[in-house]
């Protein structure tokens, strides 16, 4: 990336397109995955360094993405993507690049990061494996840490950079085949308390593993924040792109002035969270800026994410380039409230900590299947008293949002932070064997 | 390939048990089509070379792009470092398999080269097809896509194998989407993805396609809503495709098998004790595992371990006989040779236990989808592939389709639409009581078959005639 950057007026200096986009990515990787209580052969260490080459010739673009940042191997490349481009008809929806007066508002991160030396990674581990293996529990998962730089240079002055420190550590702890998993998702690992951390994974393993068995139907059901985090993120991807919408393909295309959720349900996506670093706050190819946008507030839809064409065609205010560059940056706001608290107030239902495989199965009311996974726990007088089966869930989600009970406290987990969400009468279908 | 060969034994020499080297390149080309629109055009070429050693019983790997000596020397030490390090804290004894040594070259036969031709040419084909179907009543929107990948494979490992692969890798597909009756549905011509040359997707019939899935997309916005219940369910060979890639395919990976997977991926039921004696499906229901199969997307001559690609039974009869195994895993069991399915995508990914190519035996009676259809009284016939979930167990399944008929003594009587079938995958096989001959068997190629941690894309080919399942409950998918 440093000699990419010293070069960079030079490559972006030669008028052979009419525009020109530099995005590299290096990114280190240390990724350890373990199960059966040892490290296995996903031990790896990875330096992905890529640069992808967009070049605009009168109304065509082609990009190109090259394993390198070489100044030599960019120029080749953009210049066979000039060539590239020379080729493909006229683009009607052809965009020259981002200006660096639209890039003027963006608060990017510089950070002298303090990455845990490799060997107290596995150390840390040991600890968990011993710890499971004195309570009679299998363990699996990964630790995984990454330093990302991401840059957008081009044509038209912009230049930025943007560092993260992120580490993901997920443990599954297992009896048989009962099991139950816990996580950290953030940016300095000596924030967890792995004392507690390991605590509440054997407590709830041991829970886990003494299942009676349930029969499927409607149910109130705590979802834990991994589970209220990836059926979210799945609507998310499917409903909240404008031009969807507009064209009739989006489940929020019929409900735009409606009531869609309970009143103090909040759905938003933030990209400057001081605790989600992980996305650059603009879009990692062109460098258009993104920005807080409310998806859901006081139960009604707010705004959607577009492409920066549709948004200029439309006069819509940019925000990024499209919905896959905010993933990452989503948030449910949550409460200050516990799982135990929420389970005290419930009294009778189901605690549910992940779903597993979940698909749309009717976009255009956003009905989405999958499965519990890894500790669903019955809820009797206001305790997890003992686990059951799994299940499969057919669930619309506009019908779970309009009966959400109780909201409470968020964490981060893979796709943002989310909270634990009560909500009564969720569909589950069907038992599995397990 | 003398360096590979270098590193693997810088690596013996430095303590390693095995180490293996795989200087790995990739190419790919995806074009997409919006309406008369090029939607996307991208290119891509990553390669490098992954470095894997076994030191004691700790595994390790590490990636480079620098190809000088010194550079791999950096990334073998970072592997021995890692395999050192999880050695420090290992719980089992590793070992692995014998695969005889291989002297050899592997590649793809094609005629033309996709990426010597222009992408406004390959564009026009879709271009054409989608002005067709905008001509037809309803459509408003069309979508198409093509992904065209190139992979050079060259492997050395402290067994003295040194090999050599060029794949070439073909995906087309096509979608109409109509908007009528205060519906929107889709259709979706997916012509078979497969290991081939640019002369396969140029004969491509997309004209012809693009007519019919035009038609059969606004038809189906006056389908009928299915009735929920039990049914007999005639699945198209696309179809099935689907449904056994994550009801067999997954299930029948040793990896899965034996925990290593639980944390991401899954387990599965079909576990050790059940080999040899549990009944997967009807003695209808036999599976073939072939790596040898001609065009077949996992057909790479020899995976990433240096295994040469074989072909196998998994189900016979309906009986599980066997798994994916790669090295360390069949001799865990006590197999004396890996049957050649551990697959990496990229040069800086480890090779994990893969689908092979895979497919259900046609029937050996003579026996059509026509005739299926006409010795059934009341069923649902379902086309091409929708909606999927399936538990981390691989037991409870639930699977969409792309057009579905409803069957009433012996004829197709109109279009449904919403429905999702759900049942547990074993007594899902073991309704099978009918399979259509070699005549109308089909393969389906998949290229996104997501495993691994981190995250690996793979790709195989799956194939069946129509076949029909007794009494299996069908929901409404709304």
């Amino acid at each position: 990336m440093k000699e990419l950057k010293k070069n960079i007026r030079g490559i972006l200096g030669k008028p052979s397109t009419d525009h020109l986009v530099l995005s590299p990515v290096q990114k280190d990787i240390h990724f350890i995955r373990f199960s059966n209580n040892g490290v296995n052969r996903e031990n790896l260490f990875d330096r992905k360094v890529e640069t992808a080459i967009e070049a605009g010739v009168n109304g065509r673009t082609a990009l190109l993405t090259i394993d390198g940042q070489e100044s030599s191997s960019v120029e080749a490349a953009a210049a066979k993507a000039r060539q590239t481009a020379e080729l493909l008809p006229e683009d009607p929806e052809y965009m020259p690049p981002v200006t660096k007066e639209e890039t003027a508002g963006i608060k990017t991160v510089s950070i002298v990061y303090d990455p845990i030396p490799v060997e107290e990674k596995y150390t840390l581990l040991s600890h968990i494996f011993a710890a499971m293996k004195n309570a009679g529990l299998v363990s699996a998962g990964s630790l995984a840490s990454s330093v990302t730089e991401h840059a957008v240079f081009n044509t038209k002055g912009v230049n930025l950079s943007h560092y993260s420190l992120d580490y993901a550590l997920n443990v599954t702890a297992m009896s048989g085949k009962s099991a139950f998993k816990d996580f950290y998702y953030g940016s300095d690992l000596k924030k967890l308390d792995l004392e507690n951390f390991i605590n509440n994974l054997t407590e709830k393993a041991k829970l886990a593993s003494k299942v009676k068995t349930q029969d499927a139907g409607k149910y109130a059901v705590i979802l834990g924040p991994d589970a209220t985090a990836e059926l979210l993120a799945f609507f998310y991807y499917y409903a909240f792109d404008r031009k969807k919408i507009d064209e009739g393909l989006s489940s929020l295309a019929s409900r735009m002035d409606k009531e869609i959720a309970v009143k103090d349900f909040h759905f938003f996506s933030d990209p400057y969270d001081p605790d989600m670093k992980v996305n650059p706050p603009f879009d990692a190819k062109t460098g258009m800026p993104c920005r807080r946008v409310e998806l859901i507030k006081e139960g009604h839809f707010q705004e959607a994410f577009c492409t920066r064409y549709y948004a200029k065609k439309n006069g819509f205010v940019p925000c990024g380039n499209g919905i896959m560059n905010t993933k990452y940056n989503l948030s449910v706001e949550g409460k200050n409230k516990t799982l135990e608290q929420m389970a005290a107030d419930i009294g009778n239902g189901l605690f549910i900590n992940s779903f597993f495989y979940i698909r749309v199965v009717d976009e255009m009311d956003s009905v989405f299947t999958g499965m519990t996974r890894n500790g669903v726990f019955r809820i009797k007088n206001g305790k997890l008293i003992n686990a059951v089966n799994n299940f499969r869930f057919n669930q619309n989600v506009f019908e779970m949002l309009a009966n959400i009970i109780d909201i409470g406290e968020a964490r981060n987990t893979e796709f943002g932070r989310f909270p634990y969400l009560a909500v009564k009468d969720f569909n589950l279908v069907s038992q599995t064997e397990f | 390939m003398q360096k590979l060969i270098e590193i693997a034994d810088y690596l013996k020499n430095k303590g390693a048990r095995f180490a293996d080297a795989r200087e790995h390149s990739v190419k790919d080309r995806t074009l997409i089509t919006e309406n008369m629109r090029i939607n996307s055009f991208r290119e891509k070429e990553i390669s490098g070379i992954g470095i894997r050693v076994l030191y004691e019983n700790g595994w390790g790997y590490s990636s480079t792009k620098d190809f000088s000596m010194n550079g791999l020397q950096k990334a073998a030490d970072e592997a021995l470092r890692l395999a050192k390090a999880a050695n420090s804290i290992s719980s089992e004894k590793i070992d692995y398999a014998f695969e005889p040594v291989h002297l050899d070259r592997f590649a793809t036969k094609i005629q033309i080269d996709p990426f010597q031709i222009d992408p406004a040419e390959q564009a026009s084909l879709m271009l054409a097809a989608s002005r067709k179907m905008l001509k037809s009543r309803d459509i408003f929107k069309t979508i198409g896509y093509v992904y065209f990948k190139r992979q050079e494979r060259k492997y050395a490992s402290t067994d003295g194998s040194q090999i050599e692969t060029v794949l070439y890798s073909v995906l087309p597909e096509m979608i109409a989407i109509a908007k009528a009756n205060g519906e929107v549905k889709s259709r979706t011509w997916m012509p078979n993805a497969c290991n081939a040359g640019y002369e396969y997707f140029k004969e491509l019939p997309f004209m012809e396609n693009a007519e019919r899935i035009a038609a059969q997309a606004r038809e189906h916005c006056f389908a009928r809503q299915c009735s929920e219940g039990k049914t007999n369910l005639i699945l198209d060979p696309l179809n099935l495709s689907l449904t056994m890639h994550e009801s067999v395919g997954h299930p029948t990976e040793l990896d899965r098998v034996l925990g290593y997977e639980e944390s991401c991926a899954g387990r599965s039921f079909a576990t050790l004790d059940k080999l040899k004696n549990f009944r997967y499906g009807s003695d209808k229901v036999t599976f073939i595992a072939d790596n040898t199969m001609e065009g077949g997307l996992a057909s790479y001559g020899y995976d990433d371990e240096g295994v040469k690609c074989q072909k196998w039974k998994m189900i016979d009869e309906g009986i599980l006989v066997d798994y994916s195994a790669p090295r360390e895993l069949a001799k865990k069991i006590g197999k004396e040779r890996s049957n050649g399915s551990c697959r990496a995508e990229l040069y800086n990914n480890v090779p994990i236990t893969r689908i092979p190519n895979l497919y259900l035996a046609p029937g050996e009676k003579i026996l059509s989808k026509e005739e299926i259809i006409a010795d059934t009284k009341d069923g649902i016939y379902i086309e091409g592939r929708g909606s999927f979930s399936i538990d981390q167990m691989r037991l409870n399944m639930q699977f969409g389709g792309d057009a579905f008929w409803e069957v009433k003594n012996g004829h197709i009587t109109g279009m449904l639409k919403d429905v999702v079938y759900n049942a547990i995958s074993y007594e899902f096989w073991r309704s099978c009581d009918a399979v259509a001959d070699s005549r109308e068997f089909e393969k389906a190629g998949f290229i996104s078959c997501g495993k691994g941690d981190p995250m690996q894309i793979g790709q195989m080919t799956h194939g069946a005639s129509p076949a029909r399942f007794r009494n299996i409950m069908v929901r409404r998918g709304k």
